[in-house]
């Protein structure tokens, strides 16, 4: 196996922004990058690794999933995300804020799925896996991660409806 | 009315604006090094000479036992009997625990004679299915439902898989993990008495104390989020008070499955082992034949004098944490823990010998049985009325 040091500086910048992507606070997604690690070394510890990058990046996902529920436990004070401080300066004010509630309405709203649509959503919507790399890598069948994409997204799909108080015209 | 300005499918909007997060540069060389540090801190180096991993698998032993102590059962008892009137803050903590699918807390114990504290770091997932981390590097997994059981030893690459069903000794009530976790969620059944505020860490925590037949606990919670910080209680080890203190409560973490399997992973070297149910009597004749075996044929003053039997164990060799004498000998002190502590028994070796035929040393009254389950001080067993007994 390689060095630790290897694994850690390799990899690293992808276990970075897949967990500050979704916790969106730097103190958060460093606790979830050492997290991570520590959850691999457990993971190198029961069977060898086949595939780093996939197993860093599911191990990171649920890491990530798990802090946003965190924050749901002991919530703070409402605050800005730290990216809603950054250069928003390709975009207009007006949709770089629509942007921002919308993603944080979306990471509110994946707190409440079980984990494992969590993650697979996580990994089909946000990283860009394949059914076939996420049934790989999860244990699954293809045809059991598109049934958790799709209960992911409809319970996602009616928790943001809710959040955003869509109101329609009476007819 | 006019038609708020909204997407059509705020979900696609969403899921690109999260993938159009700008993400700083990282991660920082100082974050990397930590990471590294403490990744090659939680990897077990391979043992580098014998005194070494003799230390380390002594240590290691006293982990074990630590581990299957709780996980049998022995040392807690949350549930309550009566009717209670408790807290409000109290039974809110009791109906989080009872809602949680999966918990999570660590368990930090003085073992008389141990020189560090004994840490085991236990996770739950219903239904039935227990992990304890007891370092360094000693896994076990428990399947309540499958009555099965392995124990790894990362640093001897070994695996102890237990069958509790071939061994014809199916988990009682009792004895079951799954128990103790239904005692922490019973709480709420239990009186609670307010023990006011104290500051634990970051959090000002509020405590409850509780009384369950011969045992005290306290708990500590956090007023803010109504979940539990720390659960504190004693029992009597080797005649000294023992503290024993839960911390670092999760309930509903993420617990991947894979972590509750009952598997041995590749490389690992497989043994199996299976344990007969035991009598009380007989492990009594089986310790007492230990020890007397090592002590020139006395036996120790008490039976639940566990240094004395410590100081015996010390010219053992043991291959590992999954050594299956090991596990027996750990299986053997939990089962003599659980009866000292439940039963009414009478133990007296004073001035006796191994091999006097007539004098008694134990003696208890099963249940429903009419006459005394005796041990003789030839390690017979045998049956007498009251009048027979030691005085």
């Amino acid at each position: 196996m390689e060095s630790w040091h290897e694994i850690v500086s390799r990899h690293g910048p992808l276990v970075w922004r897949t967990v500050y992507r979704l916790v969106r606070h730097h103190a958060d997604a460093e606790e979830c990058f050492q997290e991570t690690f520590l959850a691999a070394v457990a993971a190198a510890r029961r069977a060898p690794v086949q595939n780093w990058p996939a197993l860093l990046q599911r191990l990171a996902t649920a890491r990530a999933v798990d802090r946003l529920r965190q924050r749901l436990r002991h919530p703070e004070p409402p605050h800005l995300t730290e990216d809603s401080l950054l250069d928003r300066r390709a975009v207009s004010p007006v949709q770089a804020a629509e942007d921002a509630e919308l993603a944080d309405r979306l990471t509110q709203a994946l707190v409440y799925l079980p984990g494992m649509q969590a993650e697979v959503f996580c990994l089909h919507c946000l990283e860009g896996w394949s059914y076939r790399d996420i049934a790989v890598q999860l244990d699954l069948s293809v045809d059991a991660v598109g049934v958790q994409l799709y209960r992911a997204r409809k319970q996602l799909q009616e928790r943001m409806a809710a959040a955003l108080d869509v109101r329609k015209e009476p007819s | 009315m006019t038609e708020p300005h909204l997407p059509e499918d705020p979900l696609a909007r969403a899921e690109a604006a999260l993938r159009a997060v700008p993400v700083p540069p990282g991660p920082t060389d100082a974050l990397i090094a930590q990471t590294v540090a403490a990744a090659e801190a939680a990897t077990p180096a391979p043992p580098l000479v014998f005194m070494r991993r003799r230390r380390t698998t002594m240590h290691a032993f006293v982990q074990l036992a630590a581990a299957l102590l709780v996980m049998a059962g022995g040392f807690f008892y949350f549930g309550g009997n009566g009717p209670g009137s408790p807290a409000l803050a109290f039974a809110e903590i009791a109906e989080k625990l009872r809602a949680a699918q999966t918990l999570a807390y660590r368990m930090q114990m003085e073992l008389p004679g141990a020189a560090k504290p004994v840490t085991v770091r236990f996770l739950f997932k219903d239904p039935g299915h227990v992990r304890a981390e007891a370092a360094p590097g000693t896994i076990t997994i428990m399947d309540q439902a499958q009555h099965k059981t392995v124990i790894l030893d990362s640093t001897n690459k070994t695996a102890l898989l237990i069958d509790e069903k071939k061994a014809g000794q199916p988990a009682t009530p009792e004895d079951a993990v799954v128990q103790m976790v239904e005692r922490l969620r019973k709480l709420g059944n239990t009186k609670g008495e307010s023990l006011g505020k104290k500051q634990i860490g970051n959090i000002e925590a509020q405590g409850f104390r509780m009384k369950d037949r011969d045992m005290v606990f306290q708990v500590w919670a956090d007023p803010a989020t109504r979940l539990p910080v720390q659960i504190e209680s004693s029992l009597r080890l080797q005649n000294k008070e023992v503290t024993v203190r839960l911390t670092d409560f999760e309930l509903d973490p993420r617990l991947e499955d894979t972590l509750f399997q009952v598997a041995v992973p590749a490389g690992y070297q497989v043994r199996k082992t299976e344990f007969p149910g035991a009598r009380p009597e007989e492990e009594v004749v089986r310790l007492l034949r230990f020890y007397a075996a090592g002590s020139g044929g006395t036996f120790p003053a008490r039976l639940d004098d566990w240094a004395a039997l410590d100081q015996q164990f010390k010219n053992k060799k043991w291959t590992g944490t999954t050594d299956p004498e090991l596990i027996a000998w750990v299986q053997t002190i939990i089962r003599l823990v659980q009866f000292t502590q439940k039963t009414k028994y009478g133990y007296k070796t004073e001035g006796v010998k191994l091999g006097d035929a007539n004098k008694i040393v134990f003696w208890y009254k099963p249940a429903d049985a009419a006459q005394y389950r005796v041990v003789y001080g030839d390690l017979r067993v045998g049956d007498v009325d009251a009048e027979q007994l030691p005085k």
